[in-house]
């Protein structure tokens, strides 16, 4: 790139970017005339840090990569679109909403405008998923519902939840020392599973698998690391490893910032019609709580 | 068929031209203070109007919120402001005082028994500079907000927002009747037991855009004097002045209120509504569809004609519409007594689709505070006004019972009926 902008385009750049600061304009101009690479980090931070509300928990240069726009930056889905359009405007490059969906964390908005600006298409596997989607598709609710967001590989499953505080849980455990419970951690382990389930599992047996019709069935090698804490952000991943009608096996993790929390070796979901809940398997289910 | 319930006022707030205040508002009224002056907007050669009822303590240099002021008692959040146009923003700071004059807890206005009827014709202004962002810069450019900060029903789902509103919402468009229809609504839904409260609410931008639009069809006045004008009833009259704000009232079941002990401002006797079924912009000029709007609200009101003491007149001071309401007042007071009339708008201006709430809280005012509103910069009156008691000075009179006029583009007409409540009733 080497465009030299007209006095009319640096008018329009500078009234895009108003209330942002100087030196997001420079770089903004940077980028535009020599293609600056980076710049653009520049760029993007300072549109943020524009729209970002003076109560947002994480402020920008405390981010970084895994902070998430919505839970740690504060910014709504209107500021959201705010922002997009303001980036947009500024280093003319066009976000359609499928790309937008896949956007949640600061890493994934640079390297998105990254290949986006390089021309490059912007590879998307995982499949995201808020959560008011996550909501729609798994049979628990809030206050039951301990995943924000998900993205879903072809085997794979990545949650995130971000301990509020505020859980009803949290009062009485414990009275004056809040320790997320072990077992909703296992729980949030096994909706993240579940989800997966869900969503994938009915193309890869081509066969329907109702929301009720999932049930946590086992649950082996069940190992608590680290205590988890109001504040803390947690990771869930899960694997499959085997899938054969009418069970699922997964192994999962939970983590905080790289720290591990808590681990799974082998969690086992149940799915099908014929699986009332009293006929569902005696097994060793720890909770015999339906996933 | 049980009974109607009663409706009361308990709480009014007021963003006017005259006063952003119950006690400022009732200072202007009671010592004819006009909130007109010479509008900066309007300076220039090519503009041939150059008076408006301004508003005071807000501005809006630019439509983005981020640039607005106003007075440093209200507080918004960035949520809160975002999706705003200036009349709701004059809207949200009358809801502060009226919840507050009324004494509602939160817990009274979040709730389901509890309503909003709005009437606003939405902030062409900012649909302008929508319009010219989409059409300029690109569909992909429109703001997210273009559409909630344009259209006539921002007022309500910005204020529905705020205030967490629970019961029934609603947008009300009749032009310049707009907020008297609001008010009518409210009435009849205490009336019918369908909600507790409801808060009626008339609101504008004071703009170029929602005012200048009238100069084309030669509505507004050119006088640049504002102790000249507006002068509704006097011979020299030339049109109205235009003005914005917003005013709001607590129209709550008299049960309701009286079982939370509230102070009850006036009581809603009634109302009526009549279209002249003549032409788009003039009013019909024997003013056959306002009397027959008040012929129904003293009917609705269980009133005799001469048990009125006050009509509060639609009067905007152009040369048509104040003859047709004359002759209106005439055929509905015809052989007996007739009440004593004014115009605030020769004071405030003009408030288009918020002159309906504006002027209802003002009789409210008058009654609870036992004055009669003057008919202000008149200095000869139009001979039409012979044998009608248009109040050019101050007088001694107390009203009880109140009458307030509102007629709209299309020739839609509202009245509304209010009553001083008396202390310990």
């Amino acid at each position: 790139m080497d465009n030299t902008l007209s006095e009319r385009d640096i008018t329009d750049l500078k009234e895009t970017l108003r209330r942002c600061s100087p030196e997001t304009i420079e770089a903004a101009i940077r980028f535009r005339q020599g293609g600056d690479p980076t710049a653009l980090r520049t760029v993007v931070y300072g549109v943020i840090r524009r729209y970002q509300p003076a109560s947002a928990g994480v402020r920008l240069e405390k981010a970084g990569d895994d902070t998430s726009l919505i839970q740690d930056l504060g910014l709504d889905s209107l500021t959201l679109l705010e922002i997009v359009l303001t980036i947009e405007e500024t280093l003319k490059v066009q976000i359609n909403n499928e790309e937008l969906k896949e956007i949640r964390t600061l890493g994934k908005l640079n390297q998105f405008l990254q290949n986006k600006v390089a021309g490059g298409s912007v590879a998307v596997s995982m499949k995201q998923y808020s959560h008011e989607h996550i909501a729609l598709v798994l049979p628990q609710q809030p206050p039951f519902l301990f995943l924000d967001s998900a993205e879903l590989g072809d085997e794979t499953v990545k949650a995130e939840y971000k301990i509020k505080g505020s859980e009803f849980f949290l009062a009485g455990h414990f009275k004056d020392e809040p320790i997320f419970p072990a077992s909703v951690l296992f729980e949030a382990m096994g909706q993240a599973a579940c989800l997966w389930l869900l969503e994938k599992a009915p193309k890869l047996l081509a066969k329907e698998i109702k929301t009720n019709h999932v049930f946590f069935a086992t649950l082996d090698g069940a190992h608590v690391y680290r205590k988890a804490r109001p504040g803390q952000q947690l990771t869930f991943e899960g694997k499959l490893v085997k899938l054969r009608d009418p069970l699922a096996i997964f192994s999962c993790s939970a983590s905080s910032n790289g720290d591990r929390i808590a681990a799974i070796d082998r969690l086992v979901l149940a799915f099908g019609e014929q699986l009332a809940p009293e006929e569902a398997p005696t097994t060793t289910s720890p909770s015999g709580a339906t996933a | 068929m049980p009974p109607m319930k009663r409706a009361v006022v308990t709480g009014l707030g007021f963003v006017t031209s005259i006063g952003n205040s119950r006690e400022q508002v009732l200072r202007s009224l009671k010592e004819c203070r006009t909130g007109v002056e010479l509008f900066p907007d309007f300076a220039g050669a090519d503009v041939p109007v150059k008076l408006a009822g301004t508003v005071k303590g807000f501005s809006f240099p630019t439509p983005e919120f981020e640039d607005w002021t106003y007075p440093a008692e209200y507080q918004l959040s960035r949520e809160q402001l975002r999706p705003m146009t200036p009349n709701a923003l004059y809207a949200f700071c009358a809801m502060q005082q009226a919840i507050r004059a009324a004494q509602l807890m939160p817990e009274q206005v979040a709730n389901p028994r509890t309503g909003i009827m709005c009437a606003s014709a939405g902030s062409m202004w900012m649909a302008y500079h929508n319009f010219h962002t989409m059409v300029t810069r690109g569909v992909s450019r429109c703001q997210p907000m273009a559409v909630v900060n344009s259209i006539p029903g921002s007022l309500y789902i910005n204020l529905v927002s705020c205030f967490k509103l629970k019961g029934g919402s609603l947008g009300c468009s009749s032009a310049c009747s707009s907020s008297a229809h609001a008010m009518g609504l409210a009435v009849d839904l205490i009336r019918q037991g369908r909600q507790d409260i409801v808060f009626v609410v008339g609101a504008e931008d004071c703009n170029k855009f929602s005012i200048l639009p009238f100069a084309s069809i030669r509505a507004l006045s050119v006088q640049a004097d504002p102790e000249k004008s507006p002068c509704a009833f006097d011979v020299k009259r030339d049109g109205f002045v235009g003005t914005g704000g917003a005013s709001v009232l607590v129209v709550e079941n008299l049960e309701h209120a009286r079982r939370r002990g509230a102070c009850i401002g006036a009581e809603v006797l009634g109302w009526g509504q009549a279209s002249d079924g003549y032409n788009v912009i003039a009013p019909d000029p024997n003013g056959d569809g306002l009397a027959r709007a008040m012929k129904q609200t003293l009917q609705d009101a269980n009133l005799k004609p001469e048990e009125v003491d006050y009509i509060n007149a639609h009067a905007t001071s152009t040369p048509i519409g104040d003859i047709s309401e004359c002759r209106a007042l005439r055929q509905v007071f015809a052989g007996g007594k007739v009440p004593f009339i004014s115009s605030t708008k020769s004071l405030t201006g003009h408030g288009l689709s918020l002159a309906g709430a504006m002027e209802a809280a003002f009789c409210c005012l008058a009654l609870q505070e036992k004055f009669t509103p003057v008919s202000a910069h008149i200095t000869e009156l139009d001979p039409e006004c012979k044998g009608l008691p248009i109040v050019t000075r101050p007088i001694a009179d107390a009203p009880r019972i109140a009458l307030s006029n509102s007629s709209g583009f299309g020739g839609s007409n509202v009245c509304l009926a209010l009553r001083r409540w008396e202390h310990g009733e």
